[in-house]
């Protein structure tokens, strides 16, 4: 990213307390996400490999602030080590999504020509499906896991990326500079890395971090459904699922793991609108009028 | 064709011989081709060493296409585009790249002629490390600290990035690029119609400079006639593809013949109300109608005032009506 | 006497931006009579664009009129409600811009545009009222074949027509005052000299008060009869045309003139203003010009000069003629 981009978005945060909000809520679910496993109370209630028949379905307390649920684990512990498998698989659906996208969309609005053609059809065969579905559908025949969560989620979702990039590529191989490049004699390869590439990442990249929130989402989603990641893993979605039976007589089971999904996606969605705000060259000339762009 | 008549015997830098391009109109799934975009239509020119020569015409007239194929930009359609003996259109290897080296480009917009995530420095030293691959770092770092101050700007700018520059200072770093590998001619494509007046004349006095000083040649694109007069040394003014006249920039502007470069030249407003109460206006009624059918004949014809029969049959000739003074137009008859 | 359709006093805008205040507009004081053209020039960053805005009632939600009046046909357009505005913006004041590809919705016709701006500005309802109306604004801007141009779509028109049709349906609410943004800056020289000469008719014609903004000194020669020169959201000088630019009183004024190339005769070596416009949020004390003037005393470092007239007509913010 431009610094001058970072710069802005780091003005506008600053400037609306609903956006840095959603910056304090992010950077408080990575660094959970992050140091988690080092400061769950109860490690191995965490983990889930444990049954404590003594305190099964005890409501919130001093001890236990989330409760425990159906098995006596502290729903606290579950819900914190939760965000480190949101995290990873926010960053490995997004990362894998990307690796998958950039290459095809550079490749398809550089080149273009049969080769473009061809690539970009592939890619709308992938964008008719809706993508939750097909998800589903992958991660049903992938079987569950959390490495078949992330690539089921990464194959529905790299079709955005390929789209978005081509269509940067596509505007920026045909602006000045990408001309001045090759009037001074520079390879075609290295026109496409230094001047194309870069320049299409920034707005790709801004959408790919905010995606998380929803990669998050859809993960829960999965697991929720019974075709996401397996039990006893502490991830969100099927911690809600885990709580759902017992809903009647003990609500925090279910409450809790939703509510970390719900602040986190809001987090996330909030940080969205202050970037694009900075992405948008109409109203970031209205903002920093008096500043020749 | 007329072309060697026009060139002569004198061969210069840059000879522009009989230059076609035609872009294809495609329709329908299969892109079958259902007409032509005749962008630039027989275009014979040359430019001599140390010389500005000028082209000038309105949008559609095929100037920028034209320098376009001079850049390499475009791949001509047909004719030769000749530098210094060699044909550039069939260049390849390493002539190709000493073509490169010699023909550099200055754009009108700087801040998209920028890479905005370069800092100036790298801008500028990007052709000397295409070209120049041996150069040792620090020697790139003084050639270019030594360009960067010859353009008028200070070593603290050479840090910055594009966004942190005016609009002068940006495009004085995108004509720090073009020279920096010292080339013999650099196309400059209205390259000040983006900015104020007030830096315009600081952009023009440097480009002036530098041509006297590095003995360049410049290709000026433009269809600011003020800025043209200032500047060029020849102006070629283009119509729908074509070149309808070429004269000496003083004898151009003193005497043109061509109806459309007297109602271009009349049209002009200039900041002198006296100058604009005796003005004889020639007002050309309509607009360009579009290149993909050009009208037969002179293509001038549906719009000039003097339009007689023959202008709408018969296509005019380039003639050389008085010495150095080259007119397209069935008025004038070679004597 | 006749009330004037414009008149502007001390008008005074700022902008609210995260960077800071902007002081885009001080103090700028001027009135277009009937059939009246007065040009607003400037560079970039000088706030003439600003204050065609403001005449229409359309700035940008950051700006903010921190002083001064606009009296169109004698109202203070500033103290009108929401609603009384509305019926000024369109109908009495209206505004045609640099690119008017940018100011037809593509989804419509020209004439759905057009009848839609005269039913709602005029009040007219019965359709071939509306169609009549409609084709006679397209044929006053002298548009061939109305009928066609009625029928068509924004992208089948070319710039020129396009801008054309971008004064009709301006006009056609008949409007006493006309802000021109740049009209013809977009437009290929030959193109130009037909719009100058569209808007000097249509002026003389309907009576029009016209506001012509520019960068252009030459476009502002060929369309005003007064200039009101800005620099950095401050005037100048304001006076008659041709004495504005044969005998410039201002220093920019003069260092302006001598910048510009003429194609009518070949000039030596151009001069140039050095250094660049100010910070608009950190002006500096006394006159604005003063850090790139080359008449500069000391006075010009420390009070800001007042507008005097200094010929009838004539007015210049500079200490050199304020005694």
């Amino acid at each position: 990213m431009i610094p001058e981009d970072v710069k802005i978005i780091f003005r506008l945060i600053k400037s609306n307390p609903v956006s840095l909000a959603g910056l304090i809520i992010v950077a408080g679910f990575i660094i959970v996400g992050i140091i988690a496993p080092f400061i769950v109370p109860y490690p191995e209630d965490a983990w889930g490999e444990v049954y404590h028949m003594e305190r099964r379905f005890q409501p919130p307390s001093w001890e236990h602030p989330f409760g425990t649920d159906a098995m006596g684990r502290d729903v606290f512990s579950r819900v914190i080590l939760g965000a480190r498998f949101s995290l990873i698989i926010a960053v490995g659906v997004v990362g894998l999504a990307l690796i998958i996208g950039i290459p095809v969309g550079l490749v398809a609005g550089y080149v273009g020509g049969k080769l473009g053609t061809a690539l970009m059809r592939i890619t709308d065969m992938f964008l008719a499906f809706p993508p939750l579905l097909l998800a589903i559908a992958l991660a049903a025949t992938l079987g569950r896991g959390l490495v078949n969560t992330i690539i089921a989620l990464a194959i529905s979702w790299w079709p955005w990326y390929a789209r978005l990039v081509y269509v940067q590529v596509n505007s920026i191989k045909s602006l000045p500079y990408v001309d001045a490049a090759r009037i001074i004699g520079l390879h075609p390869l290295a026109i496409m890395f230094k001047h194309v590439l870069p320049n299409a990442l920034t707005p790709v990249t801004v959408q790919a971090a905010l995606d998380m929130g929803s990669a998050i989402l859809e993960a829960a989603g999965l697991s929720f459904l019974g075709v996401g990641v397996k039990p006893p893993t502490p991830e969100w979605g099927l911690l809600v699922t885990e709580g759902w039976t017992s809903i009647n007589i003990a609500w925090w089971i279910s409450l809790f793991p939703g509510l970390a999904i719900l602040i986190t996606v809001l987090g996330f969605n909030l940080l969205a609108d202050a970037v694009r705000e900075a992405g948008d060259p109409r109203l970031r000339r209205i903002l920093l009028v008096g500043r020749k762009i | 064709m007329h072309a060697t008549s026009i060139l002569g015997d004198n061969v210069g830098l840059l000879d522009v011989i009989d230059l076609v391009k035609y872009f294809p109109i495609r329709k329908g799934v299969f892109g079958r081709i259902v007409g032509y975009v005749r962008a630039v239509d027989h275009v014979t020119f040359s430019i001599g060493e140390n010389e500005t020569f000028a082209l000038v015409g309105e949008s559609g007239s095929g100037k920028t296409t034209t320098a376009k194929c001079i850049l390499g930009l475009l791949k001509p359609t047909s004719g030769k585009i000749v530098f210094m003996g060699k044909n550039i259109v069939e260049l390849k290897g390493s002539e190709a790249k000493w073509y490169r080296r010699n023909v550099q480009a200055v754009f009108q917009n700087p801040f998209l002629s920028l890479n905005p995530r370069m800092k100036v420095e790298d801008i500028v030293a990007e052709p000397l490390k295409v070209h120049n691959k041996d150069l040792p770092k620090d020697e790139v770092k003084k050639i270019v600290y030594d360009v960067l101050e010859r353009v008028g700007l200070t070593k603290a700018l050479a840090k910055r990035y594009p966004y942190d520059l005016s609009g002068g200072q940006a495009q004085r770093v995108a004509i720090a690029r073009a020279i920096v590998l010292k080339p013999k001619l650099v196309v400059l494509d209205e390259p000040t119609s983006a900015l104020d007046v007030s830096v315009q004349a600081q952009i023009l006095n440097l480009l002036v400079d530098l041509k006297n000083e590095l003995k360049l040649s410049y290709l000026m694109i433009s269809h600011d006639l003020s800025v043209v007069r200032y500047i060029s040394d020849w102006v070629a003014v283009m119509y729908l593809g074509k070149i309808v006249e070429l004269a000496p920039t003083e004898e151009l502007f003193e005497k043109p013949l061509h109806p459309y470069t007297q109602a271009l030249l009349s049209a002009v407003p200039e900041p002198d109300p006296k100058i604009m109460k005796s003005k004889k206006r020639i007002v050309l009624p309509g607009e360009p109608p579009s290149a993909i059918n050009p009208p037969p004949g002179c293509r001038l014809h549906p719009r000039c005032p003097y339009a007689k029969d023959k202008c709408r049959v018969e296509e005019p000739k380039l003639i050389e009506y008085e010495r150095n003074h080259w007119v397209a137009c069935h008025l004038y008859t070679r004597r | 006497m006749d009330v004037k359709p414009l008149v502007v006093e001390n008008l005074t805008i700022h902008y609210y931006t995260l960077e800071g205040i902007v002081k885009a507009v001080r103090n700028v004081s001027f009135s277009v009579e009937k059939g009246e053209s007065v040009c607003l020039v400037g560079e970039s960053g000088s706030g003439k664009s600003t204050i065609g805005l403001a005449i229409v009632g359309a700035l940008p939600g950051n700006a903010r009129i921190v002083s001064g009046r606009i009296l169109v046909n004698g109202v203070d357009v500033l103290r009108l409600s929401q609603k009384e505005l509305e019926k000024i913006r369109g109908r009495e004041v209206s505004i045609i811009f640099q690119d008017p590809a940018a100011s037809f919705n593509p989804l419509f016709t020209i004439g759905q545009i057009l009848s839609d701006v005269i039913k709602y500005k005029l009040n007219v309802k019965d359709k071939n009222e509306l169609r009549k109306l409609a084709l006679s604004a397209l044929r006053m801007v002298g548009l061939p074949d109305p009928e066609r141009i009625y029928n068509s779509y924004p992208h089948e028109l070319s710039g020129g027509m396009l801008q054309r049709a971008a004064i009709a349906v301006a006009l056609s609410t008949k409007p006493s005052v006309l802000v021109a943004d740049e009209p013809t800056t977009m437009l290929d020289v030959t193109l130009q000299a037909q719009i100058l000469d569209l808007l000097q008719d249509l002026r003389r014609k309907l009576g029009l008060a016209l506001v012509f903004i520019t960068h252009n000194l030459g476009v502002a020669a060929a369309i005003c009869d007064k200039i009101l020169v800005i620099y950095a959201g401050s005037m100048v000088e304001y006076g008659p045309v041709d004495e504005v630019l044969t005998s410039p009183l201002h220093p920019y004024t003069k260092r302006l003139l001598e910048c510009v190339p003429r194609s009518s005769a070949r000039v030596g070596r151009l001069k140039y203003i050095p250094g660049s416009l100010p910070d608009l949020r950190k002006l500096p004390p006394g006159c604005v010009f003063a850090p790139r003037c080359s008449e500069v005393m000391e006075v010009c470092k420390s009070v800001e000069p007042r507008i005097v007239e200094v010929k009838p007509g004539h007015m210049v913010a500079c200490h050199k003629y304020s005694r």
